[in-house]
């Protein structure tokens, strides 16, 4: 039987996790190693470049959108202590316990606040909020999410319209299990709302261990289900 | 925070960054559009890092895994449909398929929890217990995925026909 090595190659050879580490046993090996030396050199050419053509070009422009970033934050965290009972937390199911449909309006998860929730943003032009209990949705609207709970847990989140169509939007669409994420993790990329009229329904499906995202969830998992009312049209009301 | 502080940061923590995504895309353009996005990320979560590592570990782990979406993400593009691909005799395959567009292939096929500990360990030559600190996985998770990764990419680059 071939056993999987510890690493693969040369056991010799520091990994660059502890090559930026340093360390007197780093500088003693790279006197003798011409190849770990090379390696070292590589990456201290990137940061020169970095410093001298990347970092004066971009670090205007990461200024900018860090400070459109903090407005469209700021209202998050003064909101905070209110936050938990407008969190997307609706309907709690188990598998074994079927609810036999989606409830509509929002409910707070009280004395619980513990349990895996998903706050969730909308950006409609340039503007960023938090979505309101209520609030309605127009197509091109654009909406992020932030993981809340007390742990680590495996994670998919799925939208179906009202035509029914399902869009997986977590994890990446060639992903066959949930993903890992943690209290605070900003989900990646944001789901666009097309004109298809109607709600859309968001089924969110937390578990503590892995699980495959095309079967039924696995016993003890937590699904989060919340129907958004949208607009017909980008110009309808808001609310 | 202010301006100055911003500015810190983007030195310190950017150049990690850029080192990094320059390292996983090979293109600088690519990896300084890279570097802004995970240098955004960054942001929000520095108040909760520990500086005292330089980020690193931070860095090792949101800037990998931004950089496999992203060739996923590209690879996509290339190749839809492999089972539109015509059979092309062995030697030809490595044509059709460049090193990288198979690399992509591969890594498509796994979680990204698989594809973070096989470019980790196989590519950066971190220990499973480093890719394990990284991750803020168990050592035993580790070495299971890469057990599973090895196995059944090997199986995968025999079938498409690439001489290793």
């Amino acid at each position: 039987m071939t056993g999987i090595p510890d690493r693969p190659g040369p056991p010799a050879h520091p990994s660059d996790l502890a090559l930026d580490g340093g360390g007197p046993a780093i500088e003693a090996h790279l006197s003798g190693c011409a190849p770990c030396r090379w390696r070292v050199e590589a990456g201290r050419l990137a940061v020169e470049r970095f410093e001298k053509d990347v970092l004066p070009r971009t670090l205007p422009r990461m200024r900018q959108r860090l400070q459109r970033r903090r407005w469209a934050w700021r209202g998050f965290w003064i909101g905070a202590p209110a936050l938990a009972a407008g969190v997307v937390v609706l309907a709690l199911q188990s598998p074994s316990k079927p609810t036999g449909g989606v409830e509509p309006g929002w409910t707070g998860v009280k004395g619980r606040a513990a349990a895996p929730a998903l706050e969730i943003y909308v950006k409609r032009g340039d503007r960023v909020t938090r979505l309101e209990p209520g609030q309605r949705l127009r197509p091109g609207d654009a909406l992020r999410w932030i993981v809340r709970g007390d742990r680590e847990r495996y994670l998919s989140v799925e939208s179906r319209d009202a035509d029914g169509r399902v869009t997986r939007l977590f994890p990446g669409r060639t992903d066959a299990e949930a993903a890992r994420v943690r209290p605070g993790d900003e989900l990646p990329g944001s789901a666009v709302l097309d004109e298809t009229p109607g709600s859309e329904t968001l089924t969110a499906v937390f578990a503590d261990k892995p699980f495959a995202i095309d079967g039924p969830p696995p016993p003890g998992a937590v699904i989060l289900r919340v129907e958004i009312p949208k607009d017909a049209t980008a110009g309808g009301p808001s609310r | 925070m202010d301006d100055k502080k911003i500015g810190e940061l983007y030195r310190q923590a950017g150049a990690l960054i850029f080192r990094r995504c320059l390292k996983l895309l090979g293109d600088p353009a690519a990896a300084e559009d890279a570097t802004q996005e995970v240098f955004l990320k960054f942001m929000a979560h520095a108040a909760e890092l520990d500086p005292g590592d330089g980020y690193l570990p931070w860095i090792y782990r949101v800037a990998t895994n931004h950089c496999l979406n992203r060739i996923r993400d590209e690879a996509r593009l290339e190749v839809r449909d492999p089972a539109m691909l015509p059979d092309l005799p062995e030697e030809a395959a490595a044509e059709v398929f460049p090193d990288r567009a198979l690399g992509a292939q591969v890594l498509r096929r796994f979680d990204t929890d698989t594809q973070s500990i096989a470019v980790l360990v196989l590519c950066d030559g971190l220990t499973q217990d480093e890719a394990a600190g990284v991750l803020g996985l168990s050592r035993k998770t580790v070495g299971k995925k890469l057990r599973r990764f090895l196995v059944q990419a090997r199986k995968f680059v025999a079938r498409v026909g690439v001489e290793s």
